[in-house]
C-alpha cells in the first residue's frame, strides 16, 4: 500500500507539472487582470505541493491506518475485474456501429453468464428486457435518443 | 407569515398530480437504494439522474430529492433485519435494532423507526420554512468576494467530509478543480485544456464523471469481491406497545432537535447526528445497560436524527448553493443540469420551484411512512436479488446516463475512464467526494476570484476588508479546527457505543 500511495502521489505530481506548464500558455496576468490560466496555475502549484508532501509523508511515515493489503487484485479477483472491464470497453467500442439494443443485448448476456447466472431463460429475458426494453422506454417514452447503429441499422 | 404564504403556494405546486407521482417514484427508488447494501445514496442518486432528463425541472428535482431522503428510510430496514446497514447513516441502528429483531420485535423496531423518521422529517421541514427565507435574503447581499469566501467555506468542508485522509482529500479537491477548468474560460471565453478536441470545448460534463466515479467503480469493486449468499429475512407486527411508545417519544423529540441543527452545518456527515443521538439517549436513560440489547430508544433516536438531518441539510444547498455532502453535491449537479442554480437568487427567480420543493418534503414524508410500514416485507425481499443481475442492471443505467447527456460516445468513454479511476481511488482508500464538490463549485470559485481581483486591481486584501467575506474566512478557520477535532470526537463517540452484535 505504501508503494501504491507513492506511485499515485508521483503521478499527480507529474500531472500538476503538466497542468502548470499548459496553464501558462493561456496567460497568467495581463493588463486586464487575471488571465485564463491564472486559476489553473495556482491550483496546479497547490496540487504539486500536496503531491510532493504526500510522497514525502508516505516515504517517512507510511500510510495512516492501512486497511487494504494490496491495490492490485490477484487471481480470481483480477479475472472478475478484467471481465467487467472487457465488457465495459466493448460497449464503448461497439455502441455506435451496432446500436444500443444489440450492444446492450450482447453485453448483458456476456455479463450475466460470466458472473455465474445459469438459468438461460432468465438470462435471455433480462437481456432482452434490459436492452430492447430500456431502448423503448428511453427512446419512445422519455424522448431520449439512443444510438441506432450505422453498420446494422438496428 | 410571508414564509407561510409562500409555503402554501409551494404546497399547491407539490400537490399537483404529476409532482406527487414523481415524488412517489423518487421515494420508491430511494428506499430501494437505501435497502441495497453496496450502493450508497450518492451513487444511487447519480445513477438515477438520467431518468429525470425528459421531465420538467420541478418534478425532476422533487424526484431526486425524494430519492435522497428516501434512501435514509431504506437503510434502516437491512440494519434491523439482517444487521447489515444499507448505508452509512444506518450503522447505529444495528446496535439495538438487530437485537430487537432477534427478540422477535423486528416489526416494532421498523415501526418506531418509520414513525420517528416521519416526525423528525416533518418537524425539520417546518424549520426549513422558518430559516430558509432570512438566510436567502442575507445571501443576496453577497458580492464576488463574499461568494469566493463562501465557496472557500465549501472547500474547507471537504476536510470535514474526509476525516483522516487530509492530504489525499485536498489533492482530490485540486484534481476536481482542474477538471472543472476544462472547456471555455468563463470570463474571457477562451478554450482551455481542450487539446483541439471538439467534445472538450464544452468541458467535462458532470453526469459521466459521477456515473464513472460512483456507479461504474462501485460495480467493479463489488464484482471483484462479491457478497456471499443471498440474504433471507423474517418479520413480525409493526405496532409498538404503549410502554414502548412512551419510552420512544422522548428519543424522537431529542433526535429531531439534534438532527435539525446538525443539518444546518455544512460538512457534518450524516453519520454524526446518529452517533450523537445514540450517546445522548444512553446518557439520559434510567437503565443505560439496556443499550446494545434491544433498547427501543437506541433505534428511535438515531433514526429520527438521521431524517431530521436529511431535510435541514437542504438549507445550505438551497439558500447558499453549498452542498453539505456528496449526495447533495450530486443533487446540486442535477439542479445545474436542469438550468437551475441553487442559491439566494433561486428564492427570488423560482419561488415555485424552491417552495414547491420544500412543501414536497411533507408529501415525501407521508409517502415514505406509507411505503415503509405496510410494504416493509417487500423491501426486505430485494435483498434476495443475486448480485449478477443487480450490477448488470446498474451498469446498464450508467451507460444510458452517461450517453444521454449529450448523445455522445465520448461521454461514455469519459464515464468508463472515471470508473477505472474511481476503482483505483477506492482501492487506495482516497475519498472521491472532494472531486465532485470541486467539479461543481470550481467554476463559481474561479469566476468570483477573478472578478474580485479585477474589482480590487489585483489586491487580495479585498477578501478581508469586507465584513461578510472576513467573517466567512474566519468560518473557514473554524471548520478546519473542527475537522481536526472531528476525529477525536468520533473516537470518543464510538468509545461510548457497544460492539455491534454478530449476525445469526
Amino acid at each position: 500500500m505504501n508503494t501504491a500511495w507513492k506511485v499515485a502521489g508521483a503521478a499527480f505530481l507529474a500531472f500538476s507539472i503538466f497542468v502548470v506548464a499548459e496553464a501558462f500558455k493561456y496567460g497568467f496576468l495581463d493588463e486586464y487582470g487575471p488571465g485564463a490560466g491564472f486559476f489553473a496555475v495556482l491550483i496546479g502549484i497547490l496540487m504539486g505541493g500536496l503531491s510532493l508532501a504526500l510522497v514525502v509523508k508516505v516515504t517517512f511515515f507510511g500510510v495512516p491506518e492501512e486497511k487494504l493489503a494490496s491495490v492490485l487484485p490477484r487471481g480470481q479477483e483480477a479475472s472478475r475485474v478484467l471481465l467487467v472491464l472487457g465488457g465495459i470497453i466493448g460497449v464503448v467500442l461497439f455502441i455506435q456501429p451496432l446500436g444500443f439494443r444489440l450492444t446492450m443485448l450482447a453485453f448483458l448476456i456476456y455479463m450475466l453468464v460470466s458472473l455465474g447466472a445459469r438459468r438461460m431463460w432468465v438470462v435471455a429475458a433480462l437481456s432482452l428486457g434490459g436492452s430492447f426494453g430500456t431502448y423503448h422506454v428511453f427512446y419512445h417514452w422519455l424522448r431520449m435518443p439512443l444510438p441506432i447503429g450505422y453498420l446494422v441499422g438496428f | 407569515m410571508e414564509a407561510m404564504n409562500l409555503w402554501l403556494g409551494g404546497l399547491q405546486v407539490a400537490l399537483r398530480p404529476e409532482n406527487v407521482f414523481f415524488a412517489f417514484i423518487g421515494c420508491v427508488l430511494g428506499t430501494w437504494i437505501g435497502v441495497l447494501p453496496g450502493i450508497g445514496p450518492a451513487a444511487g442518486t447519480a445513477i438515477l439522474i438520467p431518468i429525470t432528463f425528459g421531465l420538467d425541472p420541478v418534478p425532476a428535482i422533487m424526484m431526486l430529492c425524494a430519492i435522497y431522503y428516501g434512501s435514509q428510510y431504506g437503510g434502516t430496514i437491512t440494519s434491523i433485519l439482517v444487521n447489515v446497514p444499507g448505508e452509512s447513516s444506518s450503522v447505529v441502528t444495528c446496535f439495538d435494532g438487530y437485537p430487537m429483531a432477534m427478540q422477535g420485535r423486528a416489526g416494532t423496531a421498523l415501526g418506531i423507526a418509520a414513525i420517528g423518521s416521519f416526525v423528525g422529517g416533518t418537524i425539520s421541514t417546518i424549520g426549513v420554512m422558518i430559516v430558509a427565507l432570512p438566510l436567502a435574503r442575507l445571501a443576496l447581499k453577497f458580492g464576488p468576494p463574499e461568494i469566493f469566501a463562501l465557496v472557500l467555506v465549501g472547500f474547507t468542508m471537504i476536510v470535514g467530509l474526509t476525516g483522516k485522509r487530509l492530504i489525499p482529500a485536498l489533492l482530490m479537491m485540486c484534481f476536481g478543480l482542474i477538471l472543472a477548468l476544462v472547456g471555455q474560460d468563463p470570463v474571457r471565453g477562451e478554450p482551455r485544456f481542450a487539446f483541439d478536441t471538439v467534445e472538450l470545448y464544452d468541458g467535462l460534463d458532470f453526469v459521466p464523471v459521477v456515473m464513472g466515479l460512483f456507479g461504474i467503480s462501485e460495480v467493479i469493486l463489488n464484482i471483484e469481491q462479491p457478497a456471499g449468499e443471498v440474504i433471507k429475512t423474517k418479520l413480525s407486527s409493526l405496532i409498538p406497545s404503549k410502554e414502548e411508545w412512551k419510552a420512544a417519544s422522548g428519543a424522537v423529540a431529542r433526535g429531531t432537535a439534534l438532527g435539525f441543527f446538525m443539518g444546518l452545518v455544512p460538512g457534518i456527515s450524516s453519520v454524526i447526528p446518529t452517533f450523537v443521538s445514540y450517546v445522548v439517549e444512553k446518557a439520559v436513560a434510567k437503565q443505560p445497560e439496556r443499550f446494545g440489547h434491544g433498547a427501543i430508544e437506541g433505534v428511535a433516536g438515531p433514526e429520527t436524527a438521521n431524517n431530521a438531518y436529511s431535510q435541514s441539510a437542504m438549507i445550505p444547498l438551497l439558500t447558499l448553493g453549498l452542498p453539505g455532502s456528496p449526495t447533495l453535491a450530486v443533487i446540486m449537479g442535477a439542479f445545474l443540469i436542469n438550468g437551475i442554480t441553487p442559491g439566494p437568487l433561486l428564492f427570488r427567480d423560482r419561488p415555485d420551484l424552491v417552495w414547491g420543493l420544500i412543501a414536497s418534503f411533507y408529501v415525501g414524508n407521508v409517502i415514505l411512512l406509507i411505503l415503509n410500514l405496510p410494504l416493509v416485507g417487500l423491501w426486505a425481499r430485494l435483498l434476495e436479488i443475486p448480485y449478477q443481475y443487480l450490477y448488470s442492471g446498474v451498469l446498464l443505467f450508467c451507460f444510458v446516463g452517461a450517453y444521454s447527456v449529450r448523445q455522445s460516445t465520448f461521454d461514455l468513454g469519459v464515464a468508463v475512464l472515471f470508473g477505472v479511476l474511481g476503482y483505483i481511488l477506492r482501492k487506495l482508500d482516497w475519498p472521491m467526494a472532494p472531486i465532485i464538490l470541486a467539479l461543481v463549485l470550481g467554476p463559481m470559485a474561479e469566476k468570483a476570484l477573478r472578478t474580485s481581483l479585477e474589482m480590487s486591481g489585483g489586491d487580495f486584501s479585498i477578501f478581508v476588508s469586507r465584513p461578510i467575506s472576513a467573517v466567512l474566512l474566519v468560518g473557514c478557520l473554524l471548520i478546519l479546527v473542527g475537522a481536526a477535532l472531528h476525529e477525536h470526537l468520533r473516537r470518543w463517540l464510538t468509545g461510548h457505543t457497544p460492539t455491534p452484535p454478530n449476525a445469526a
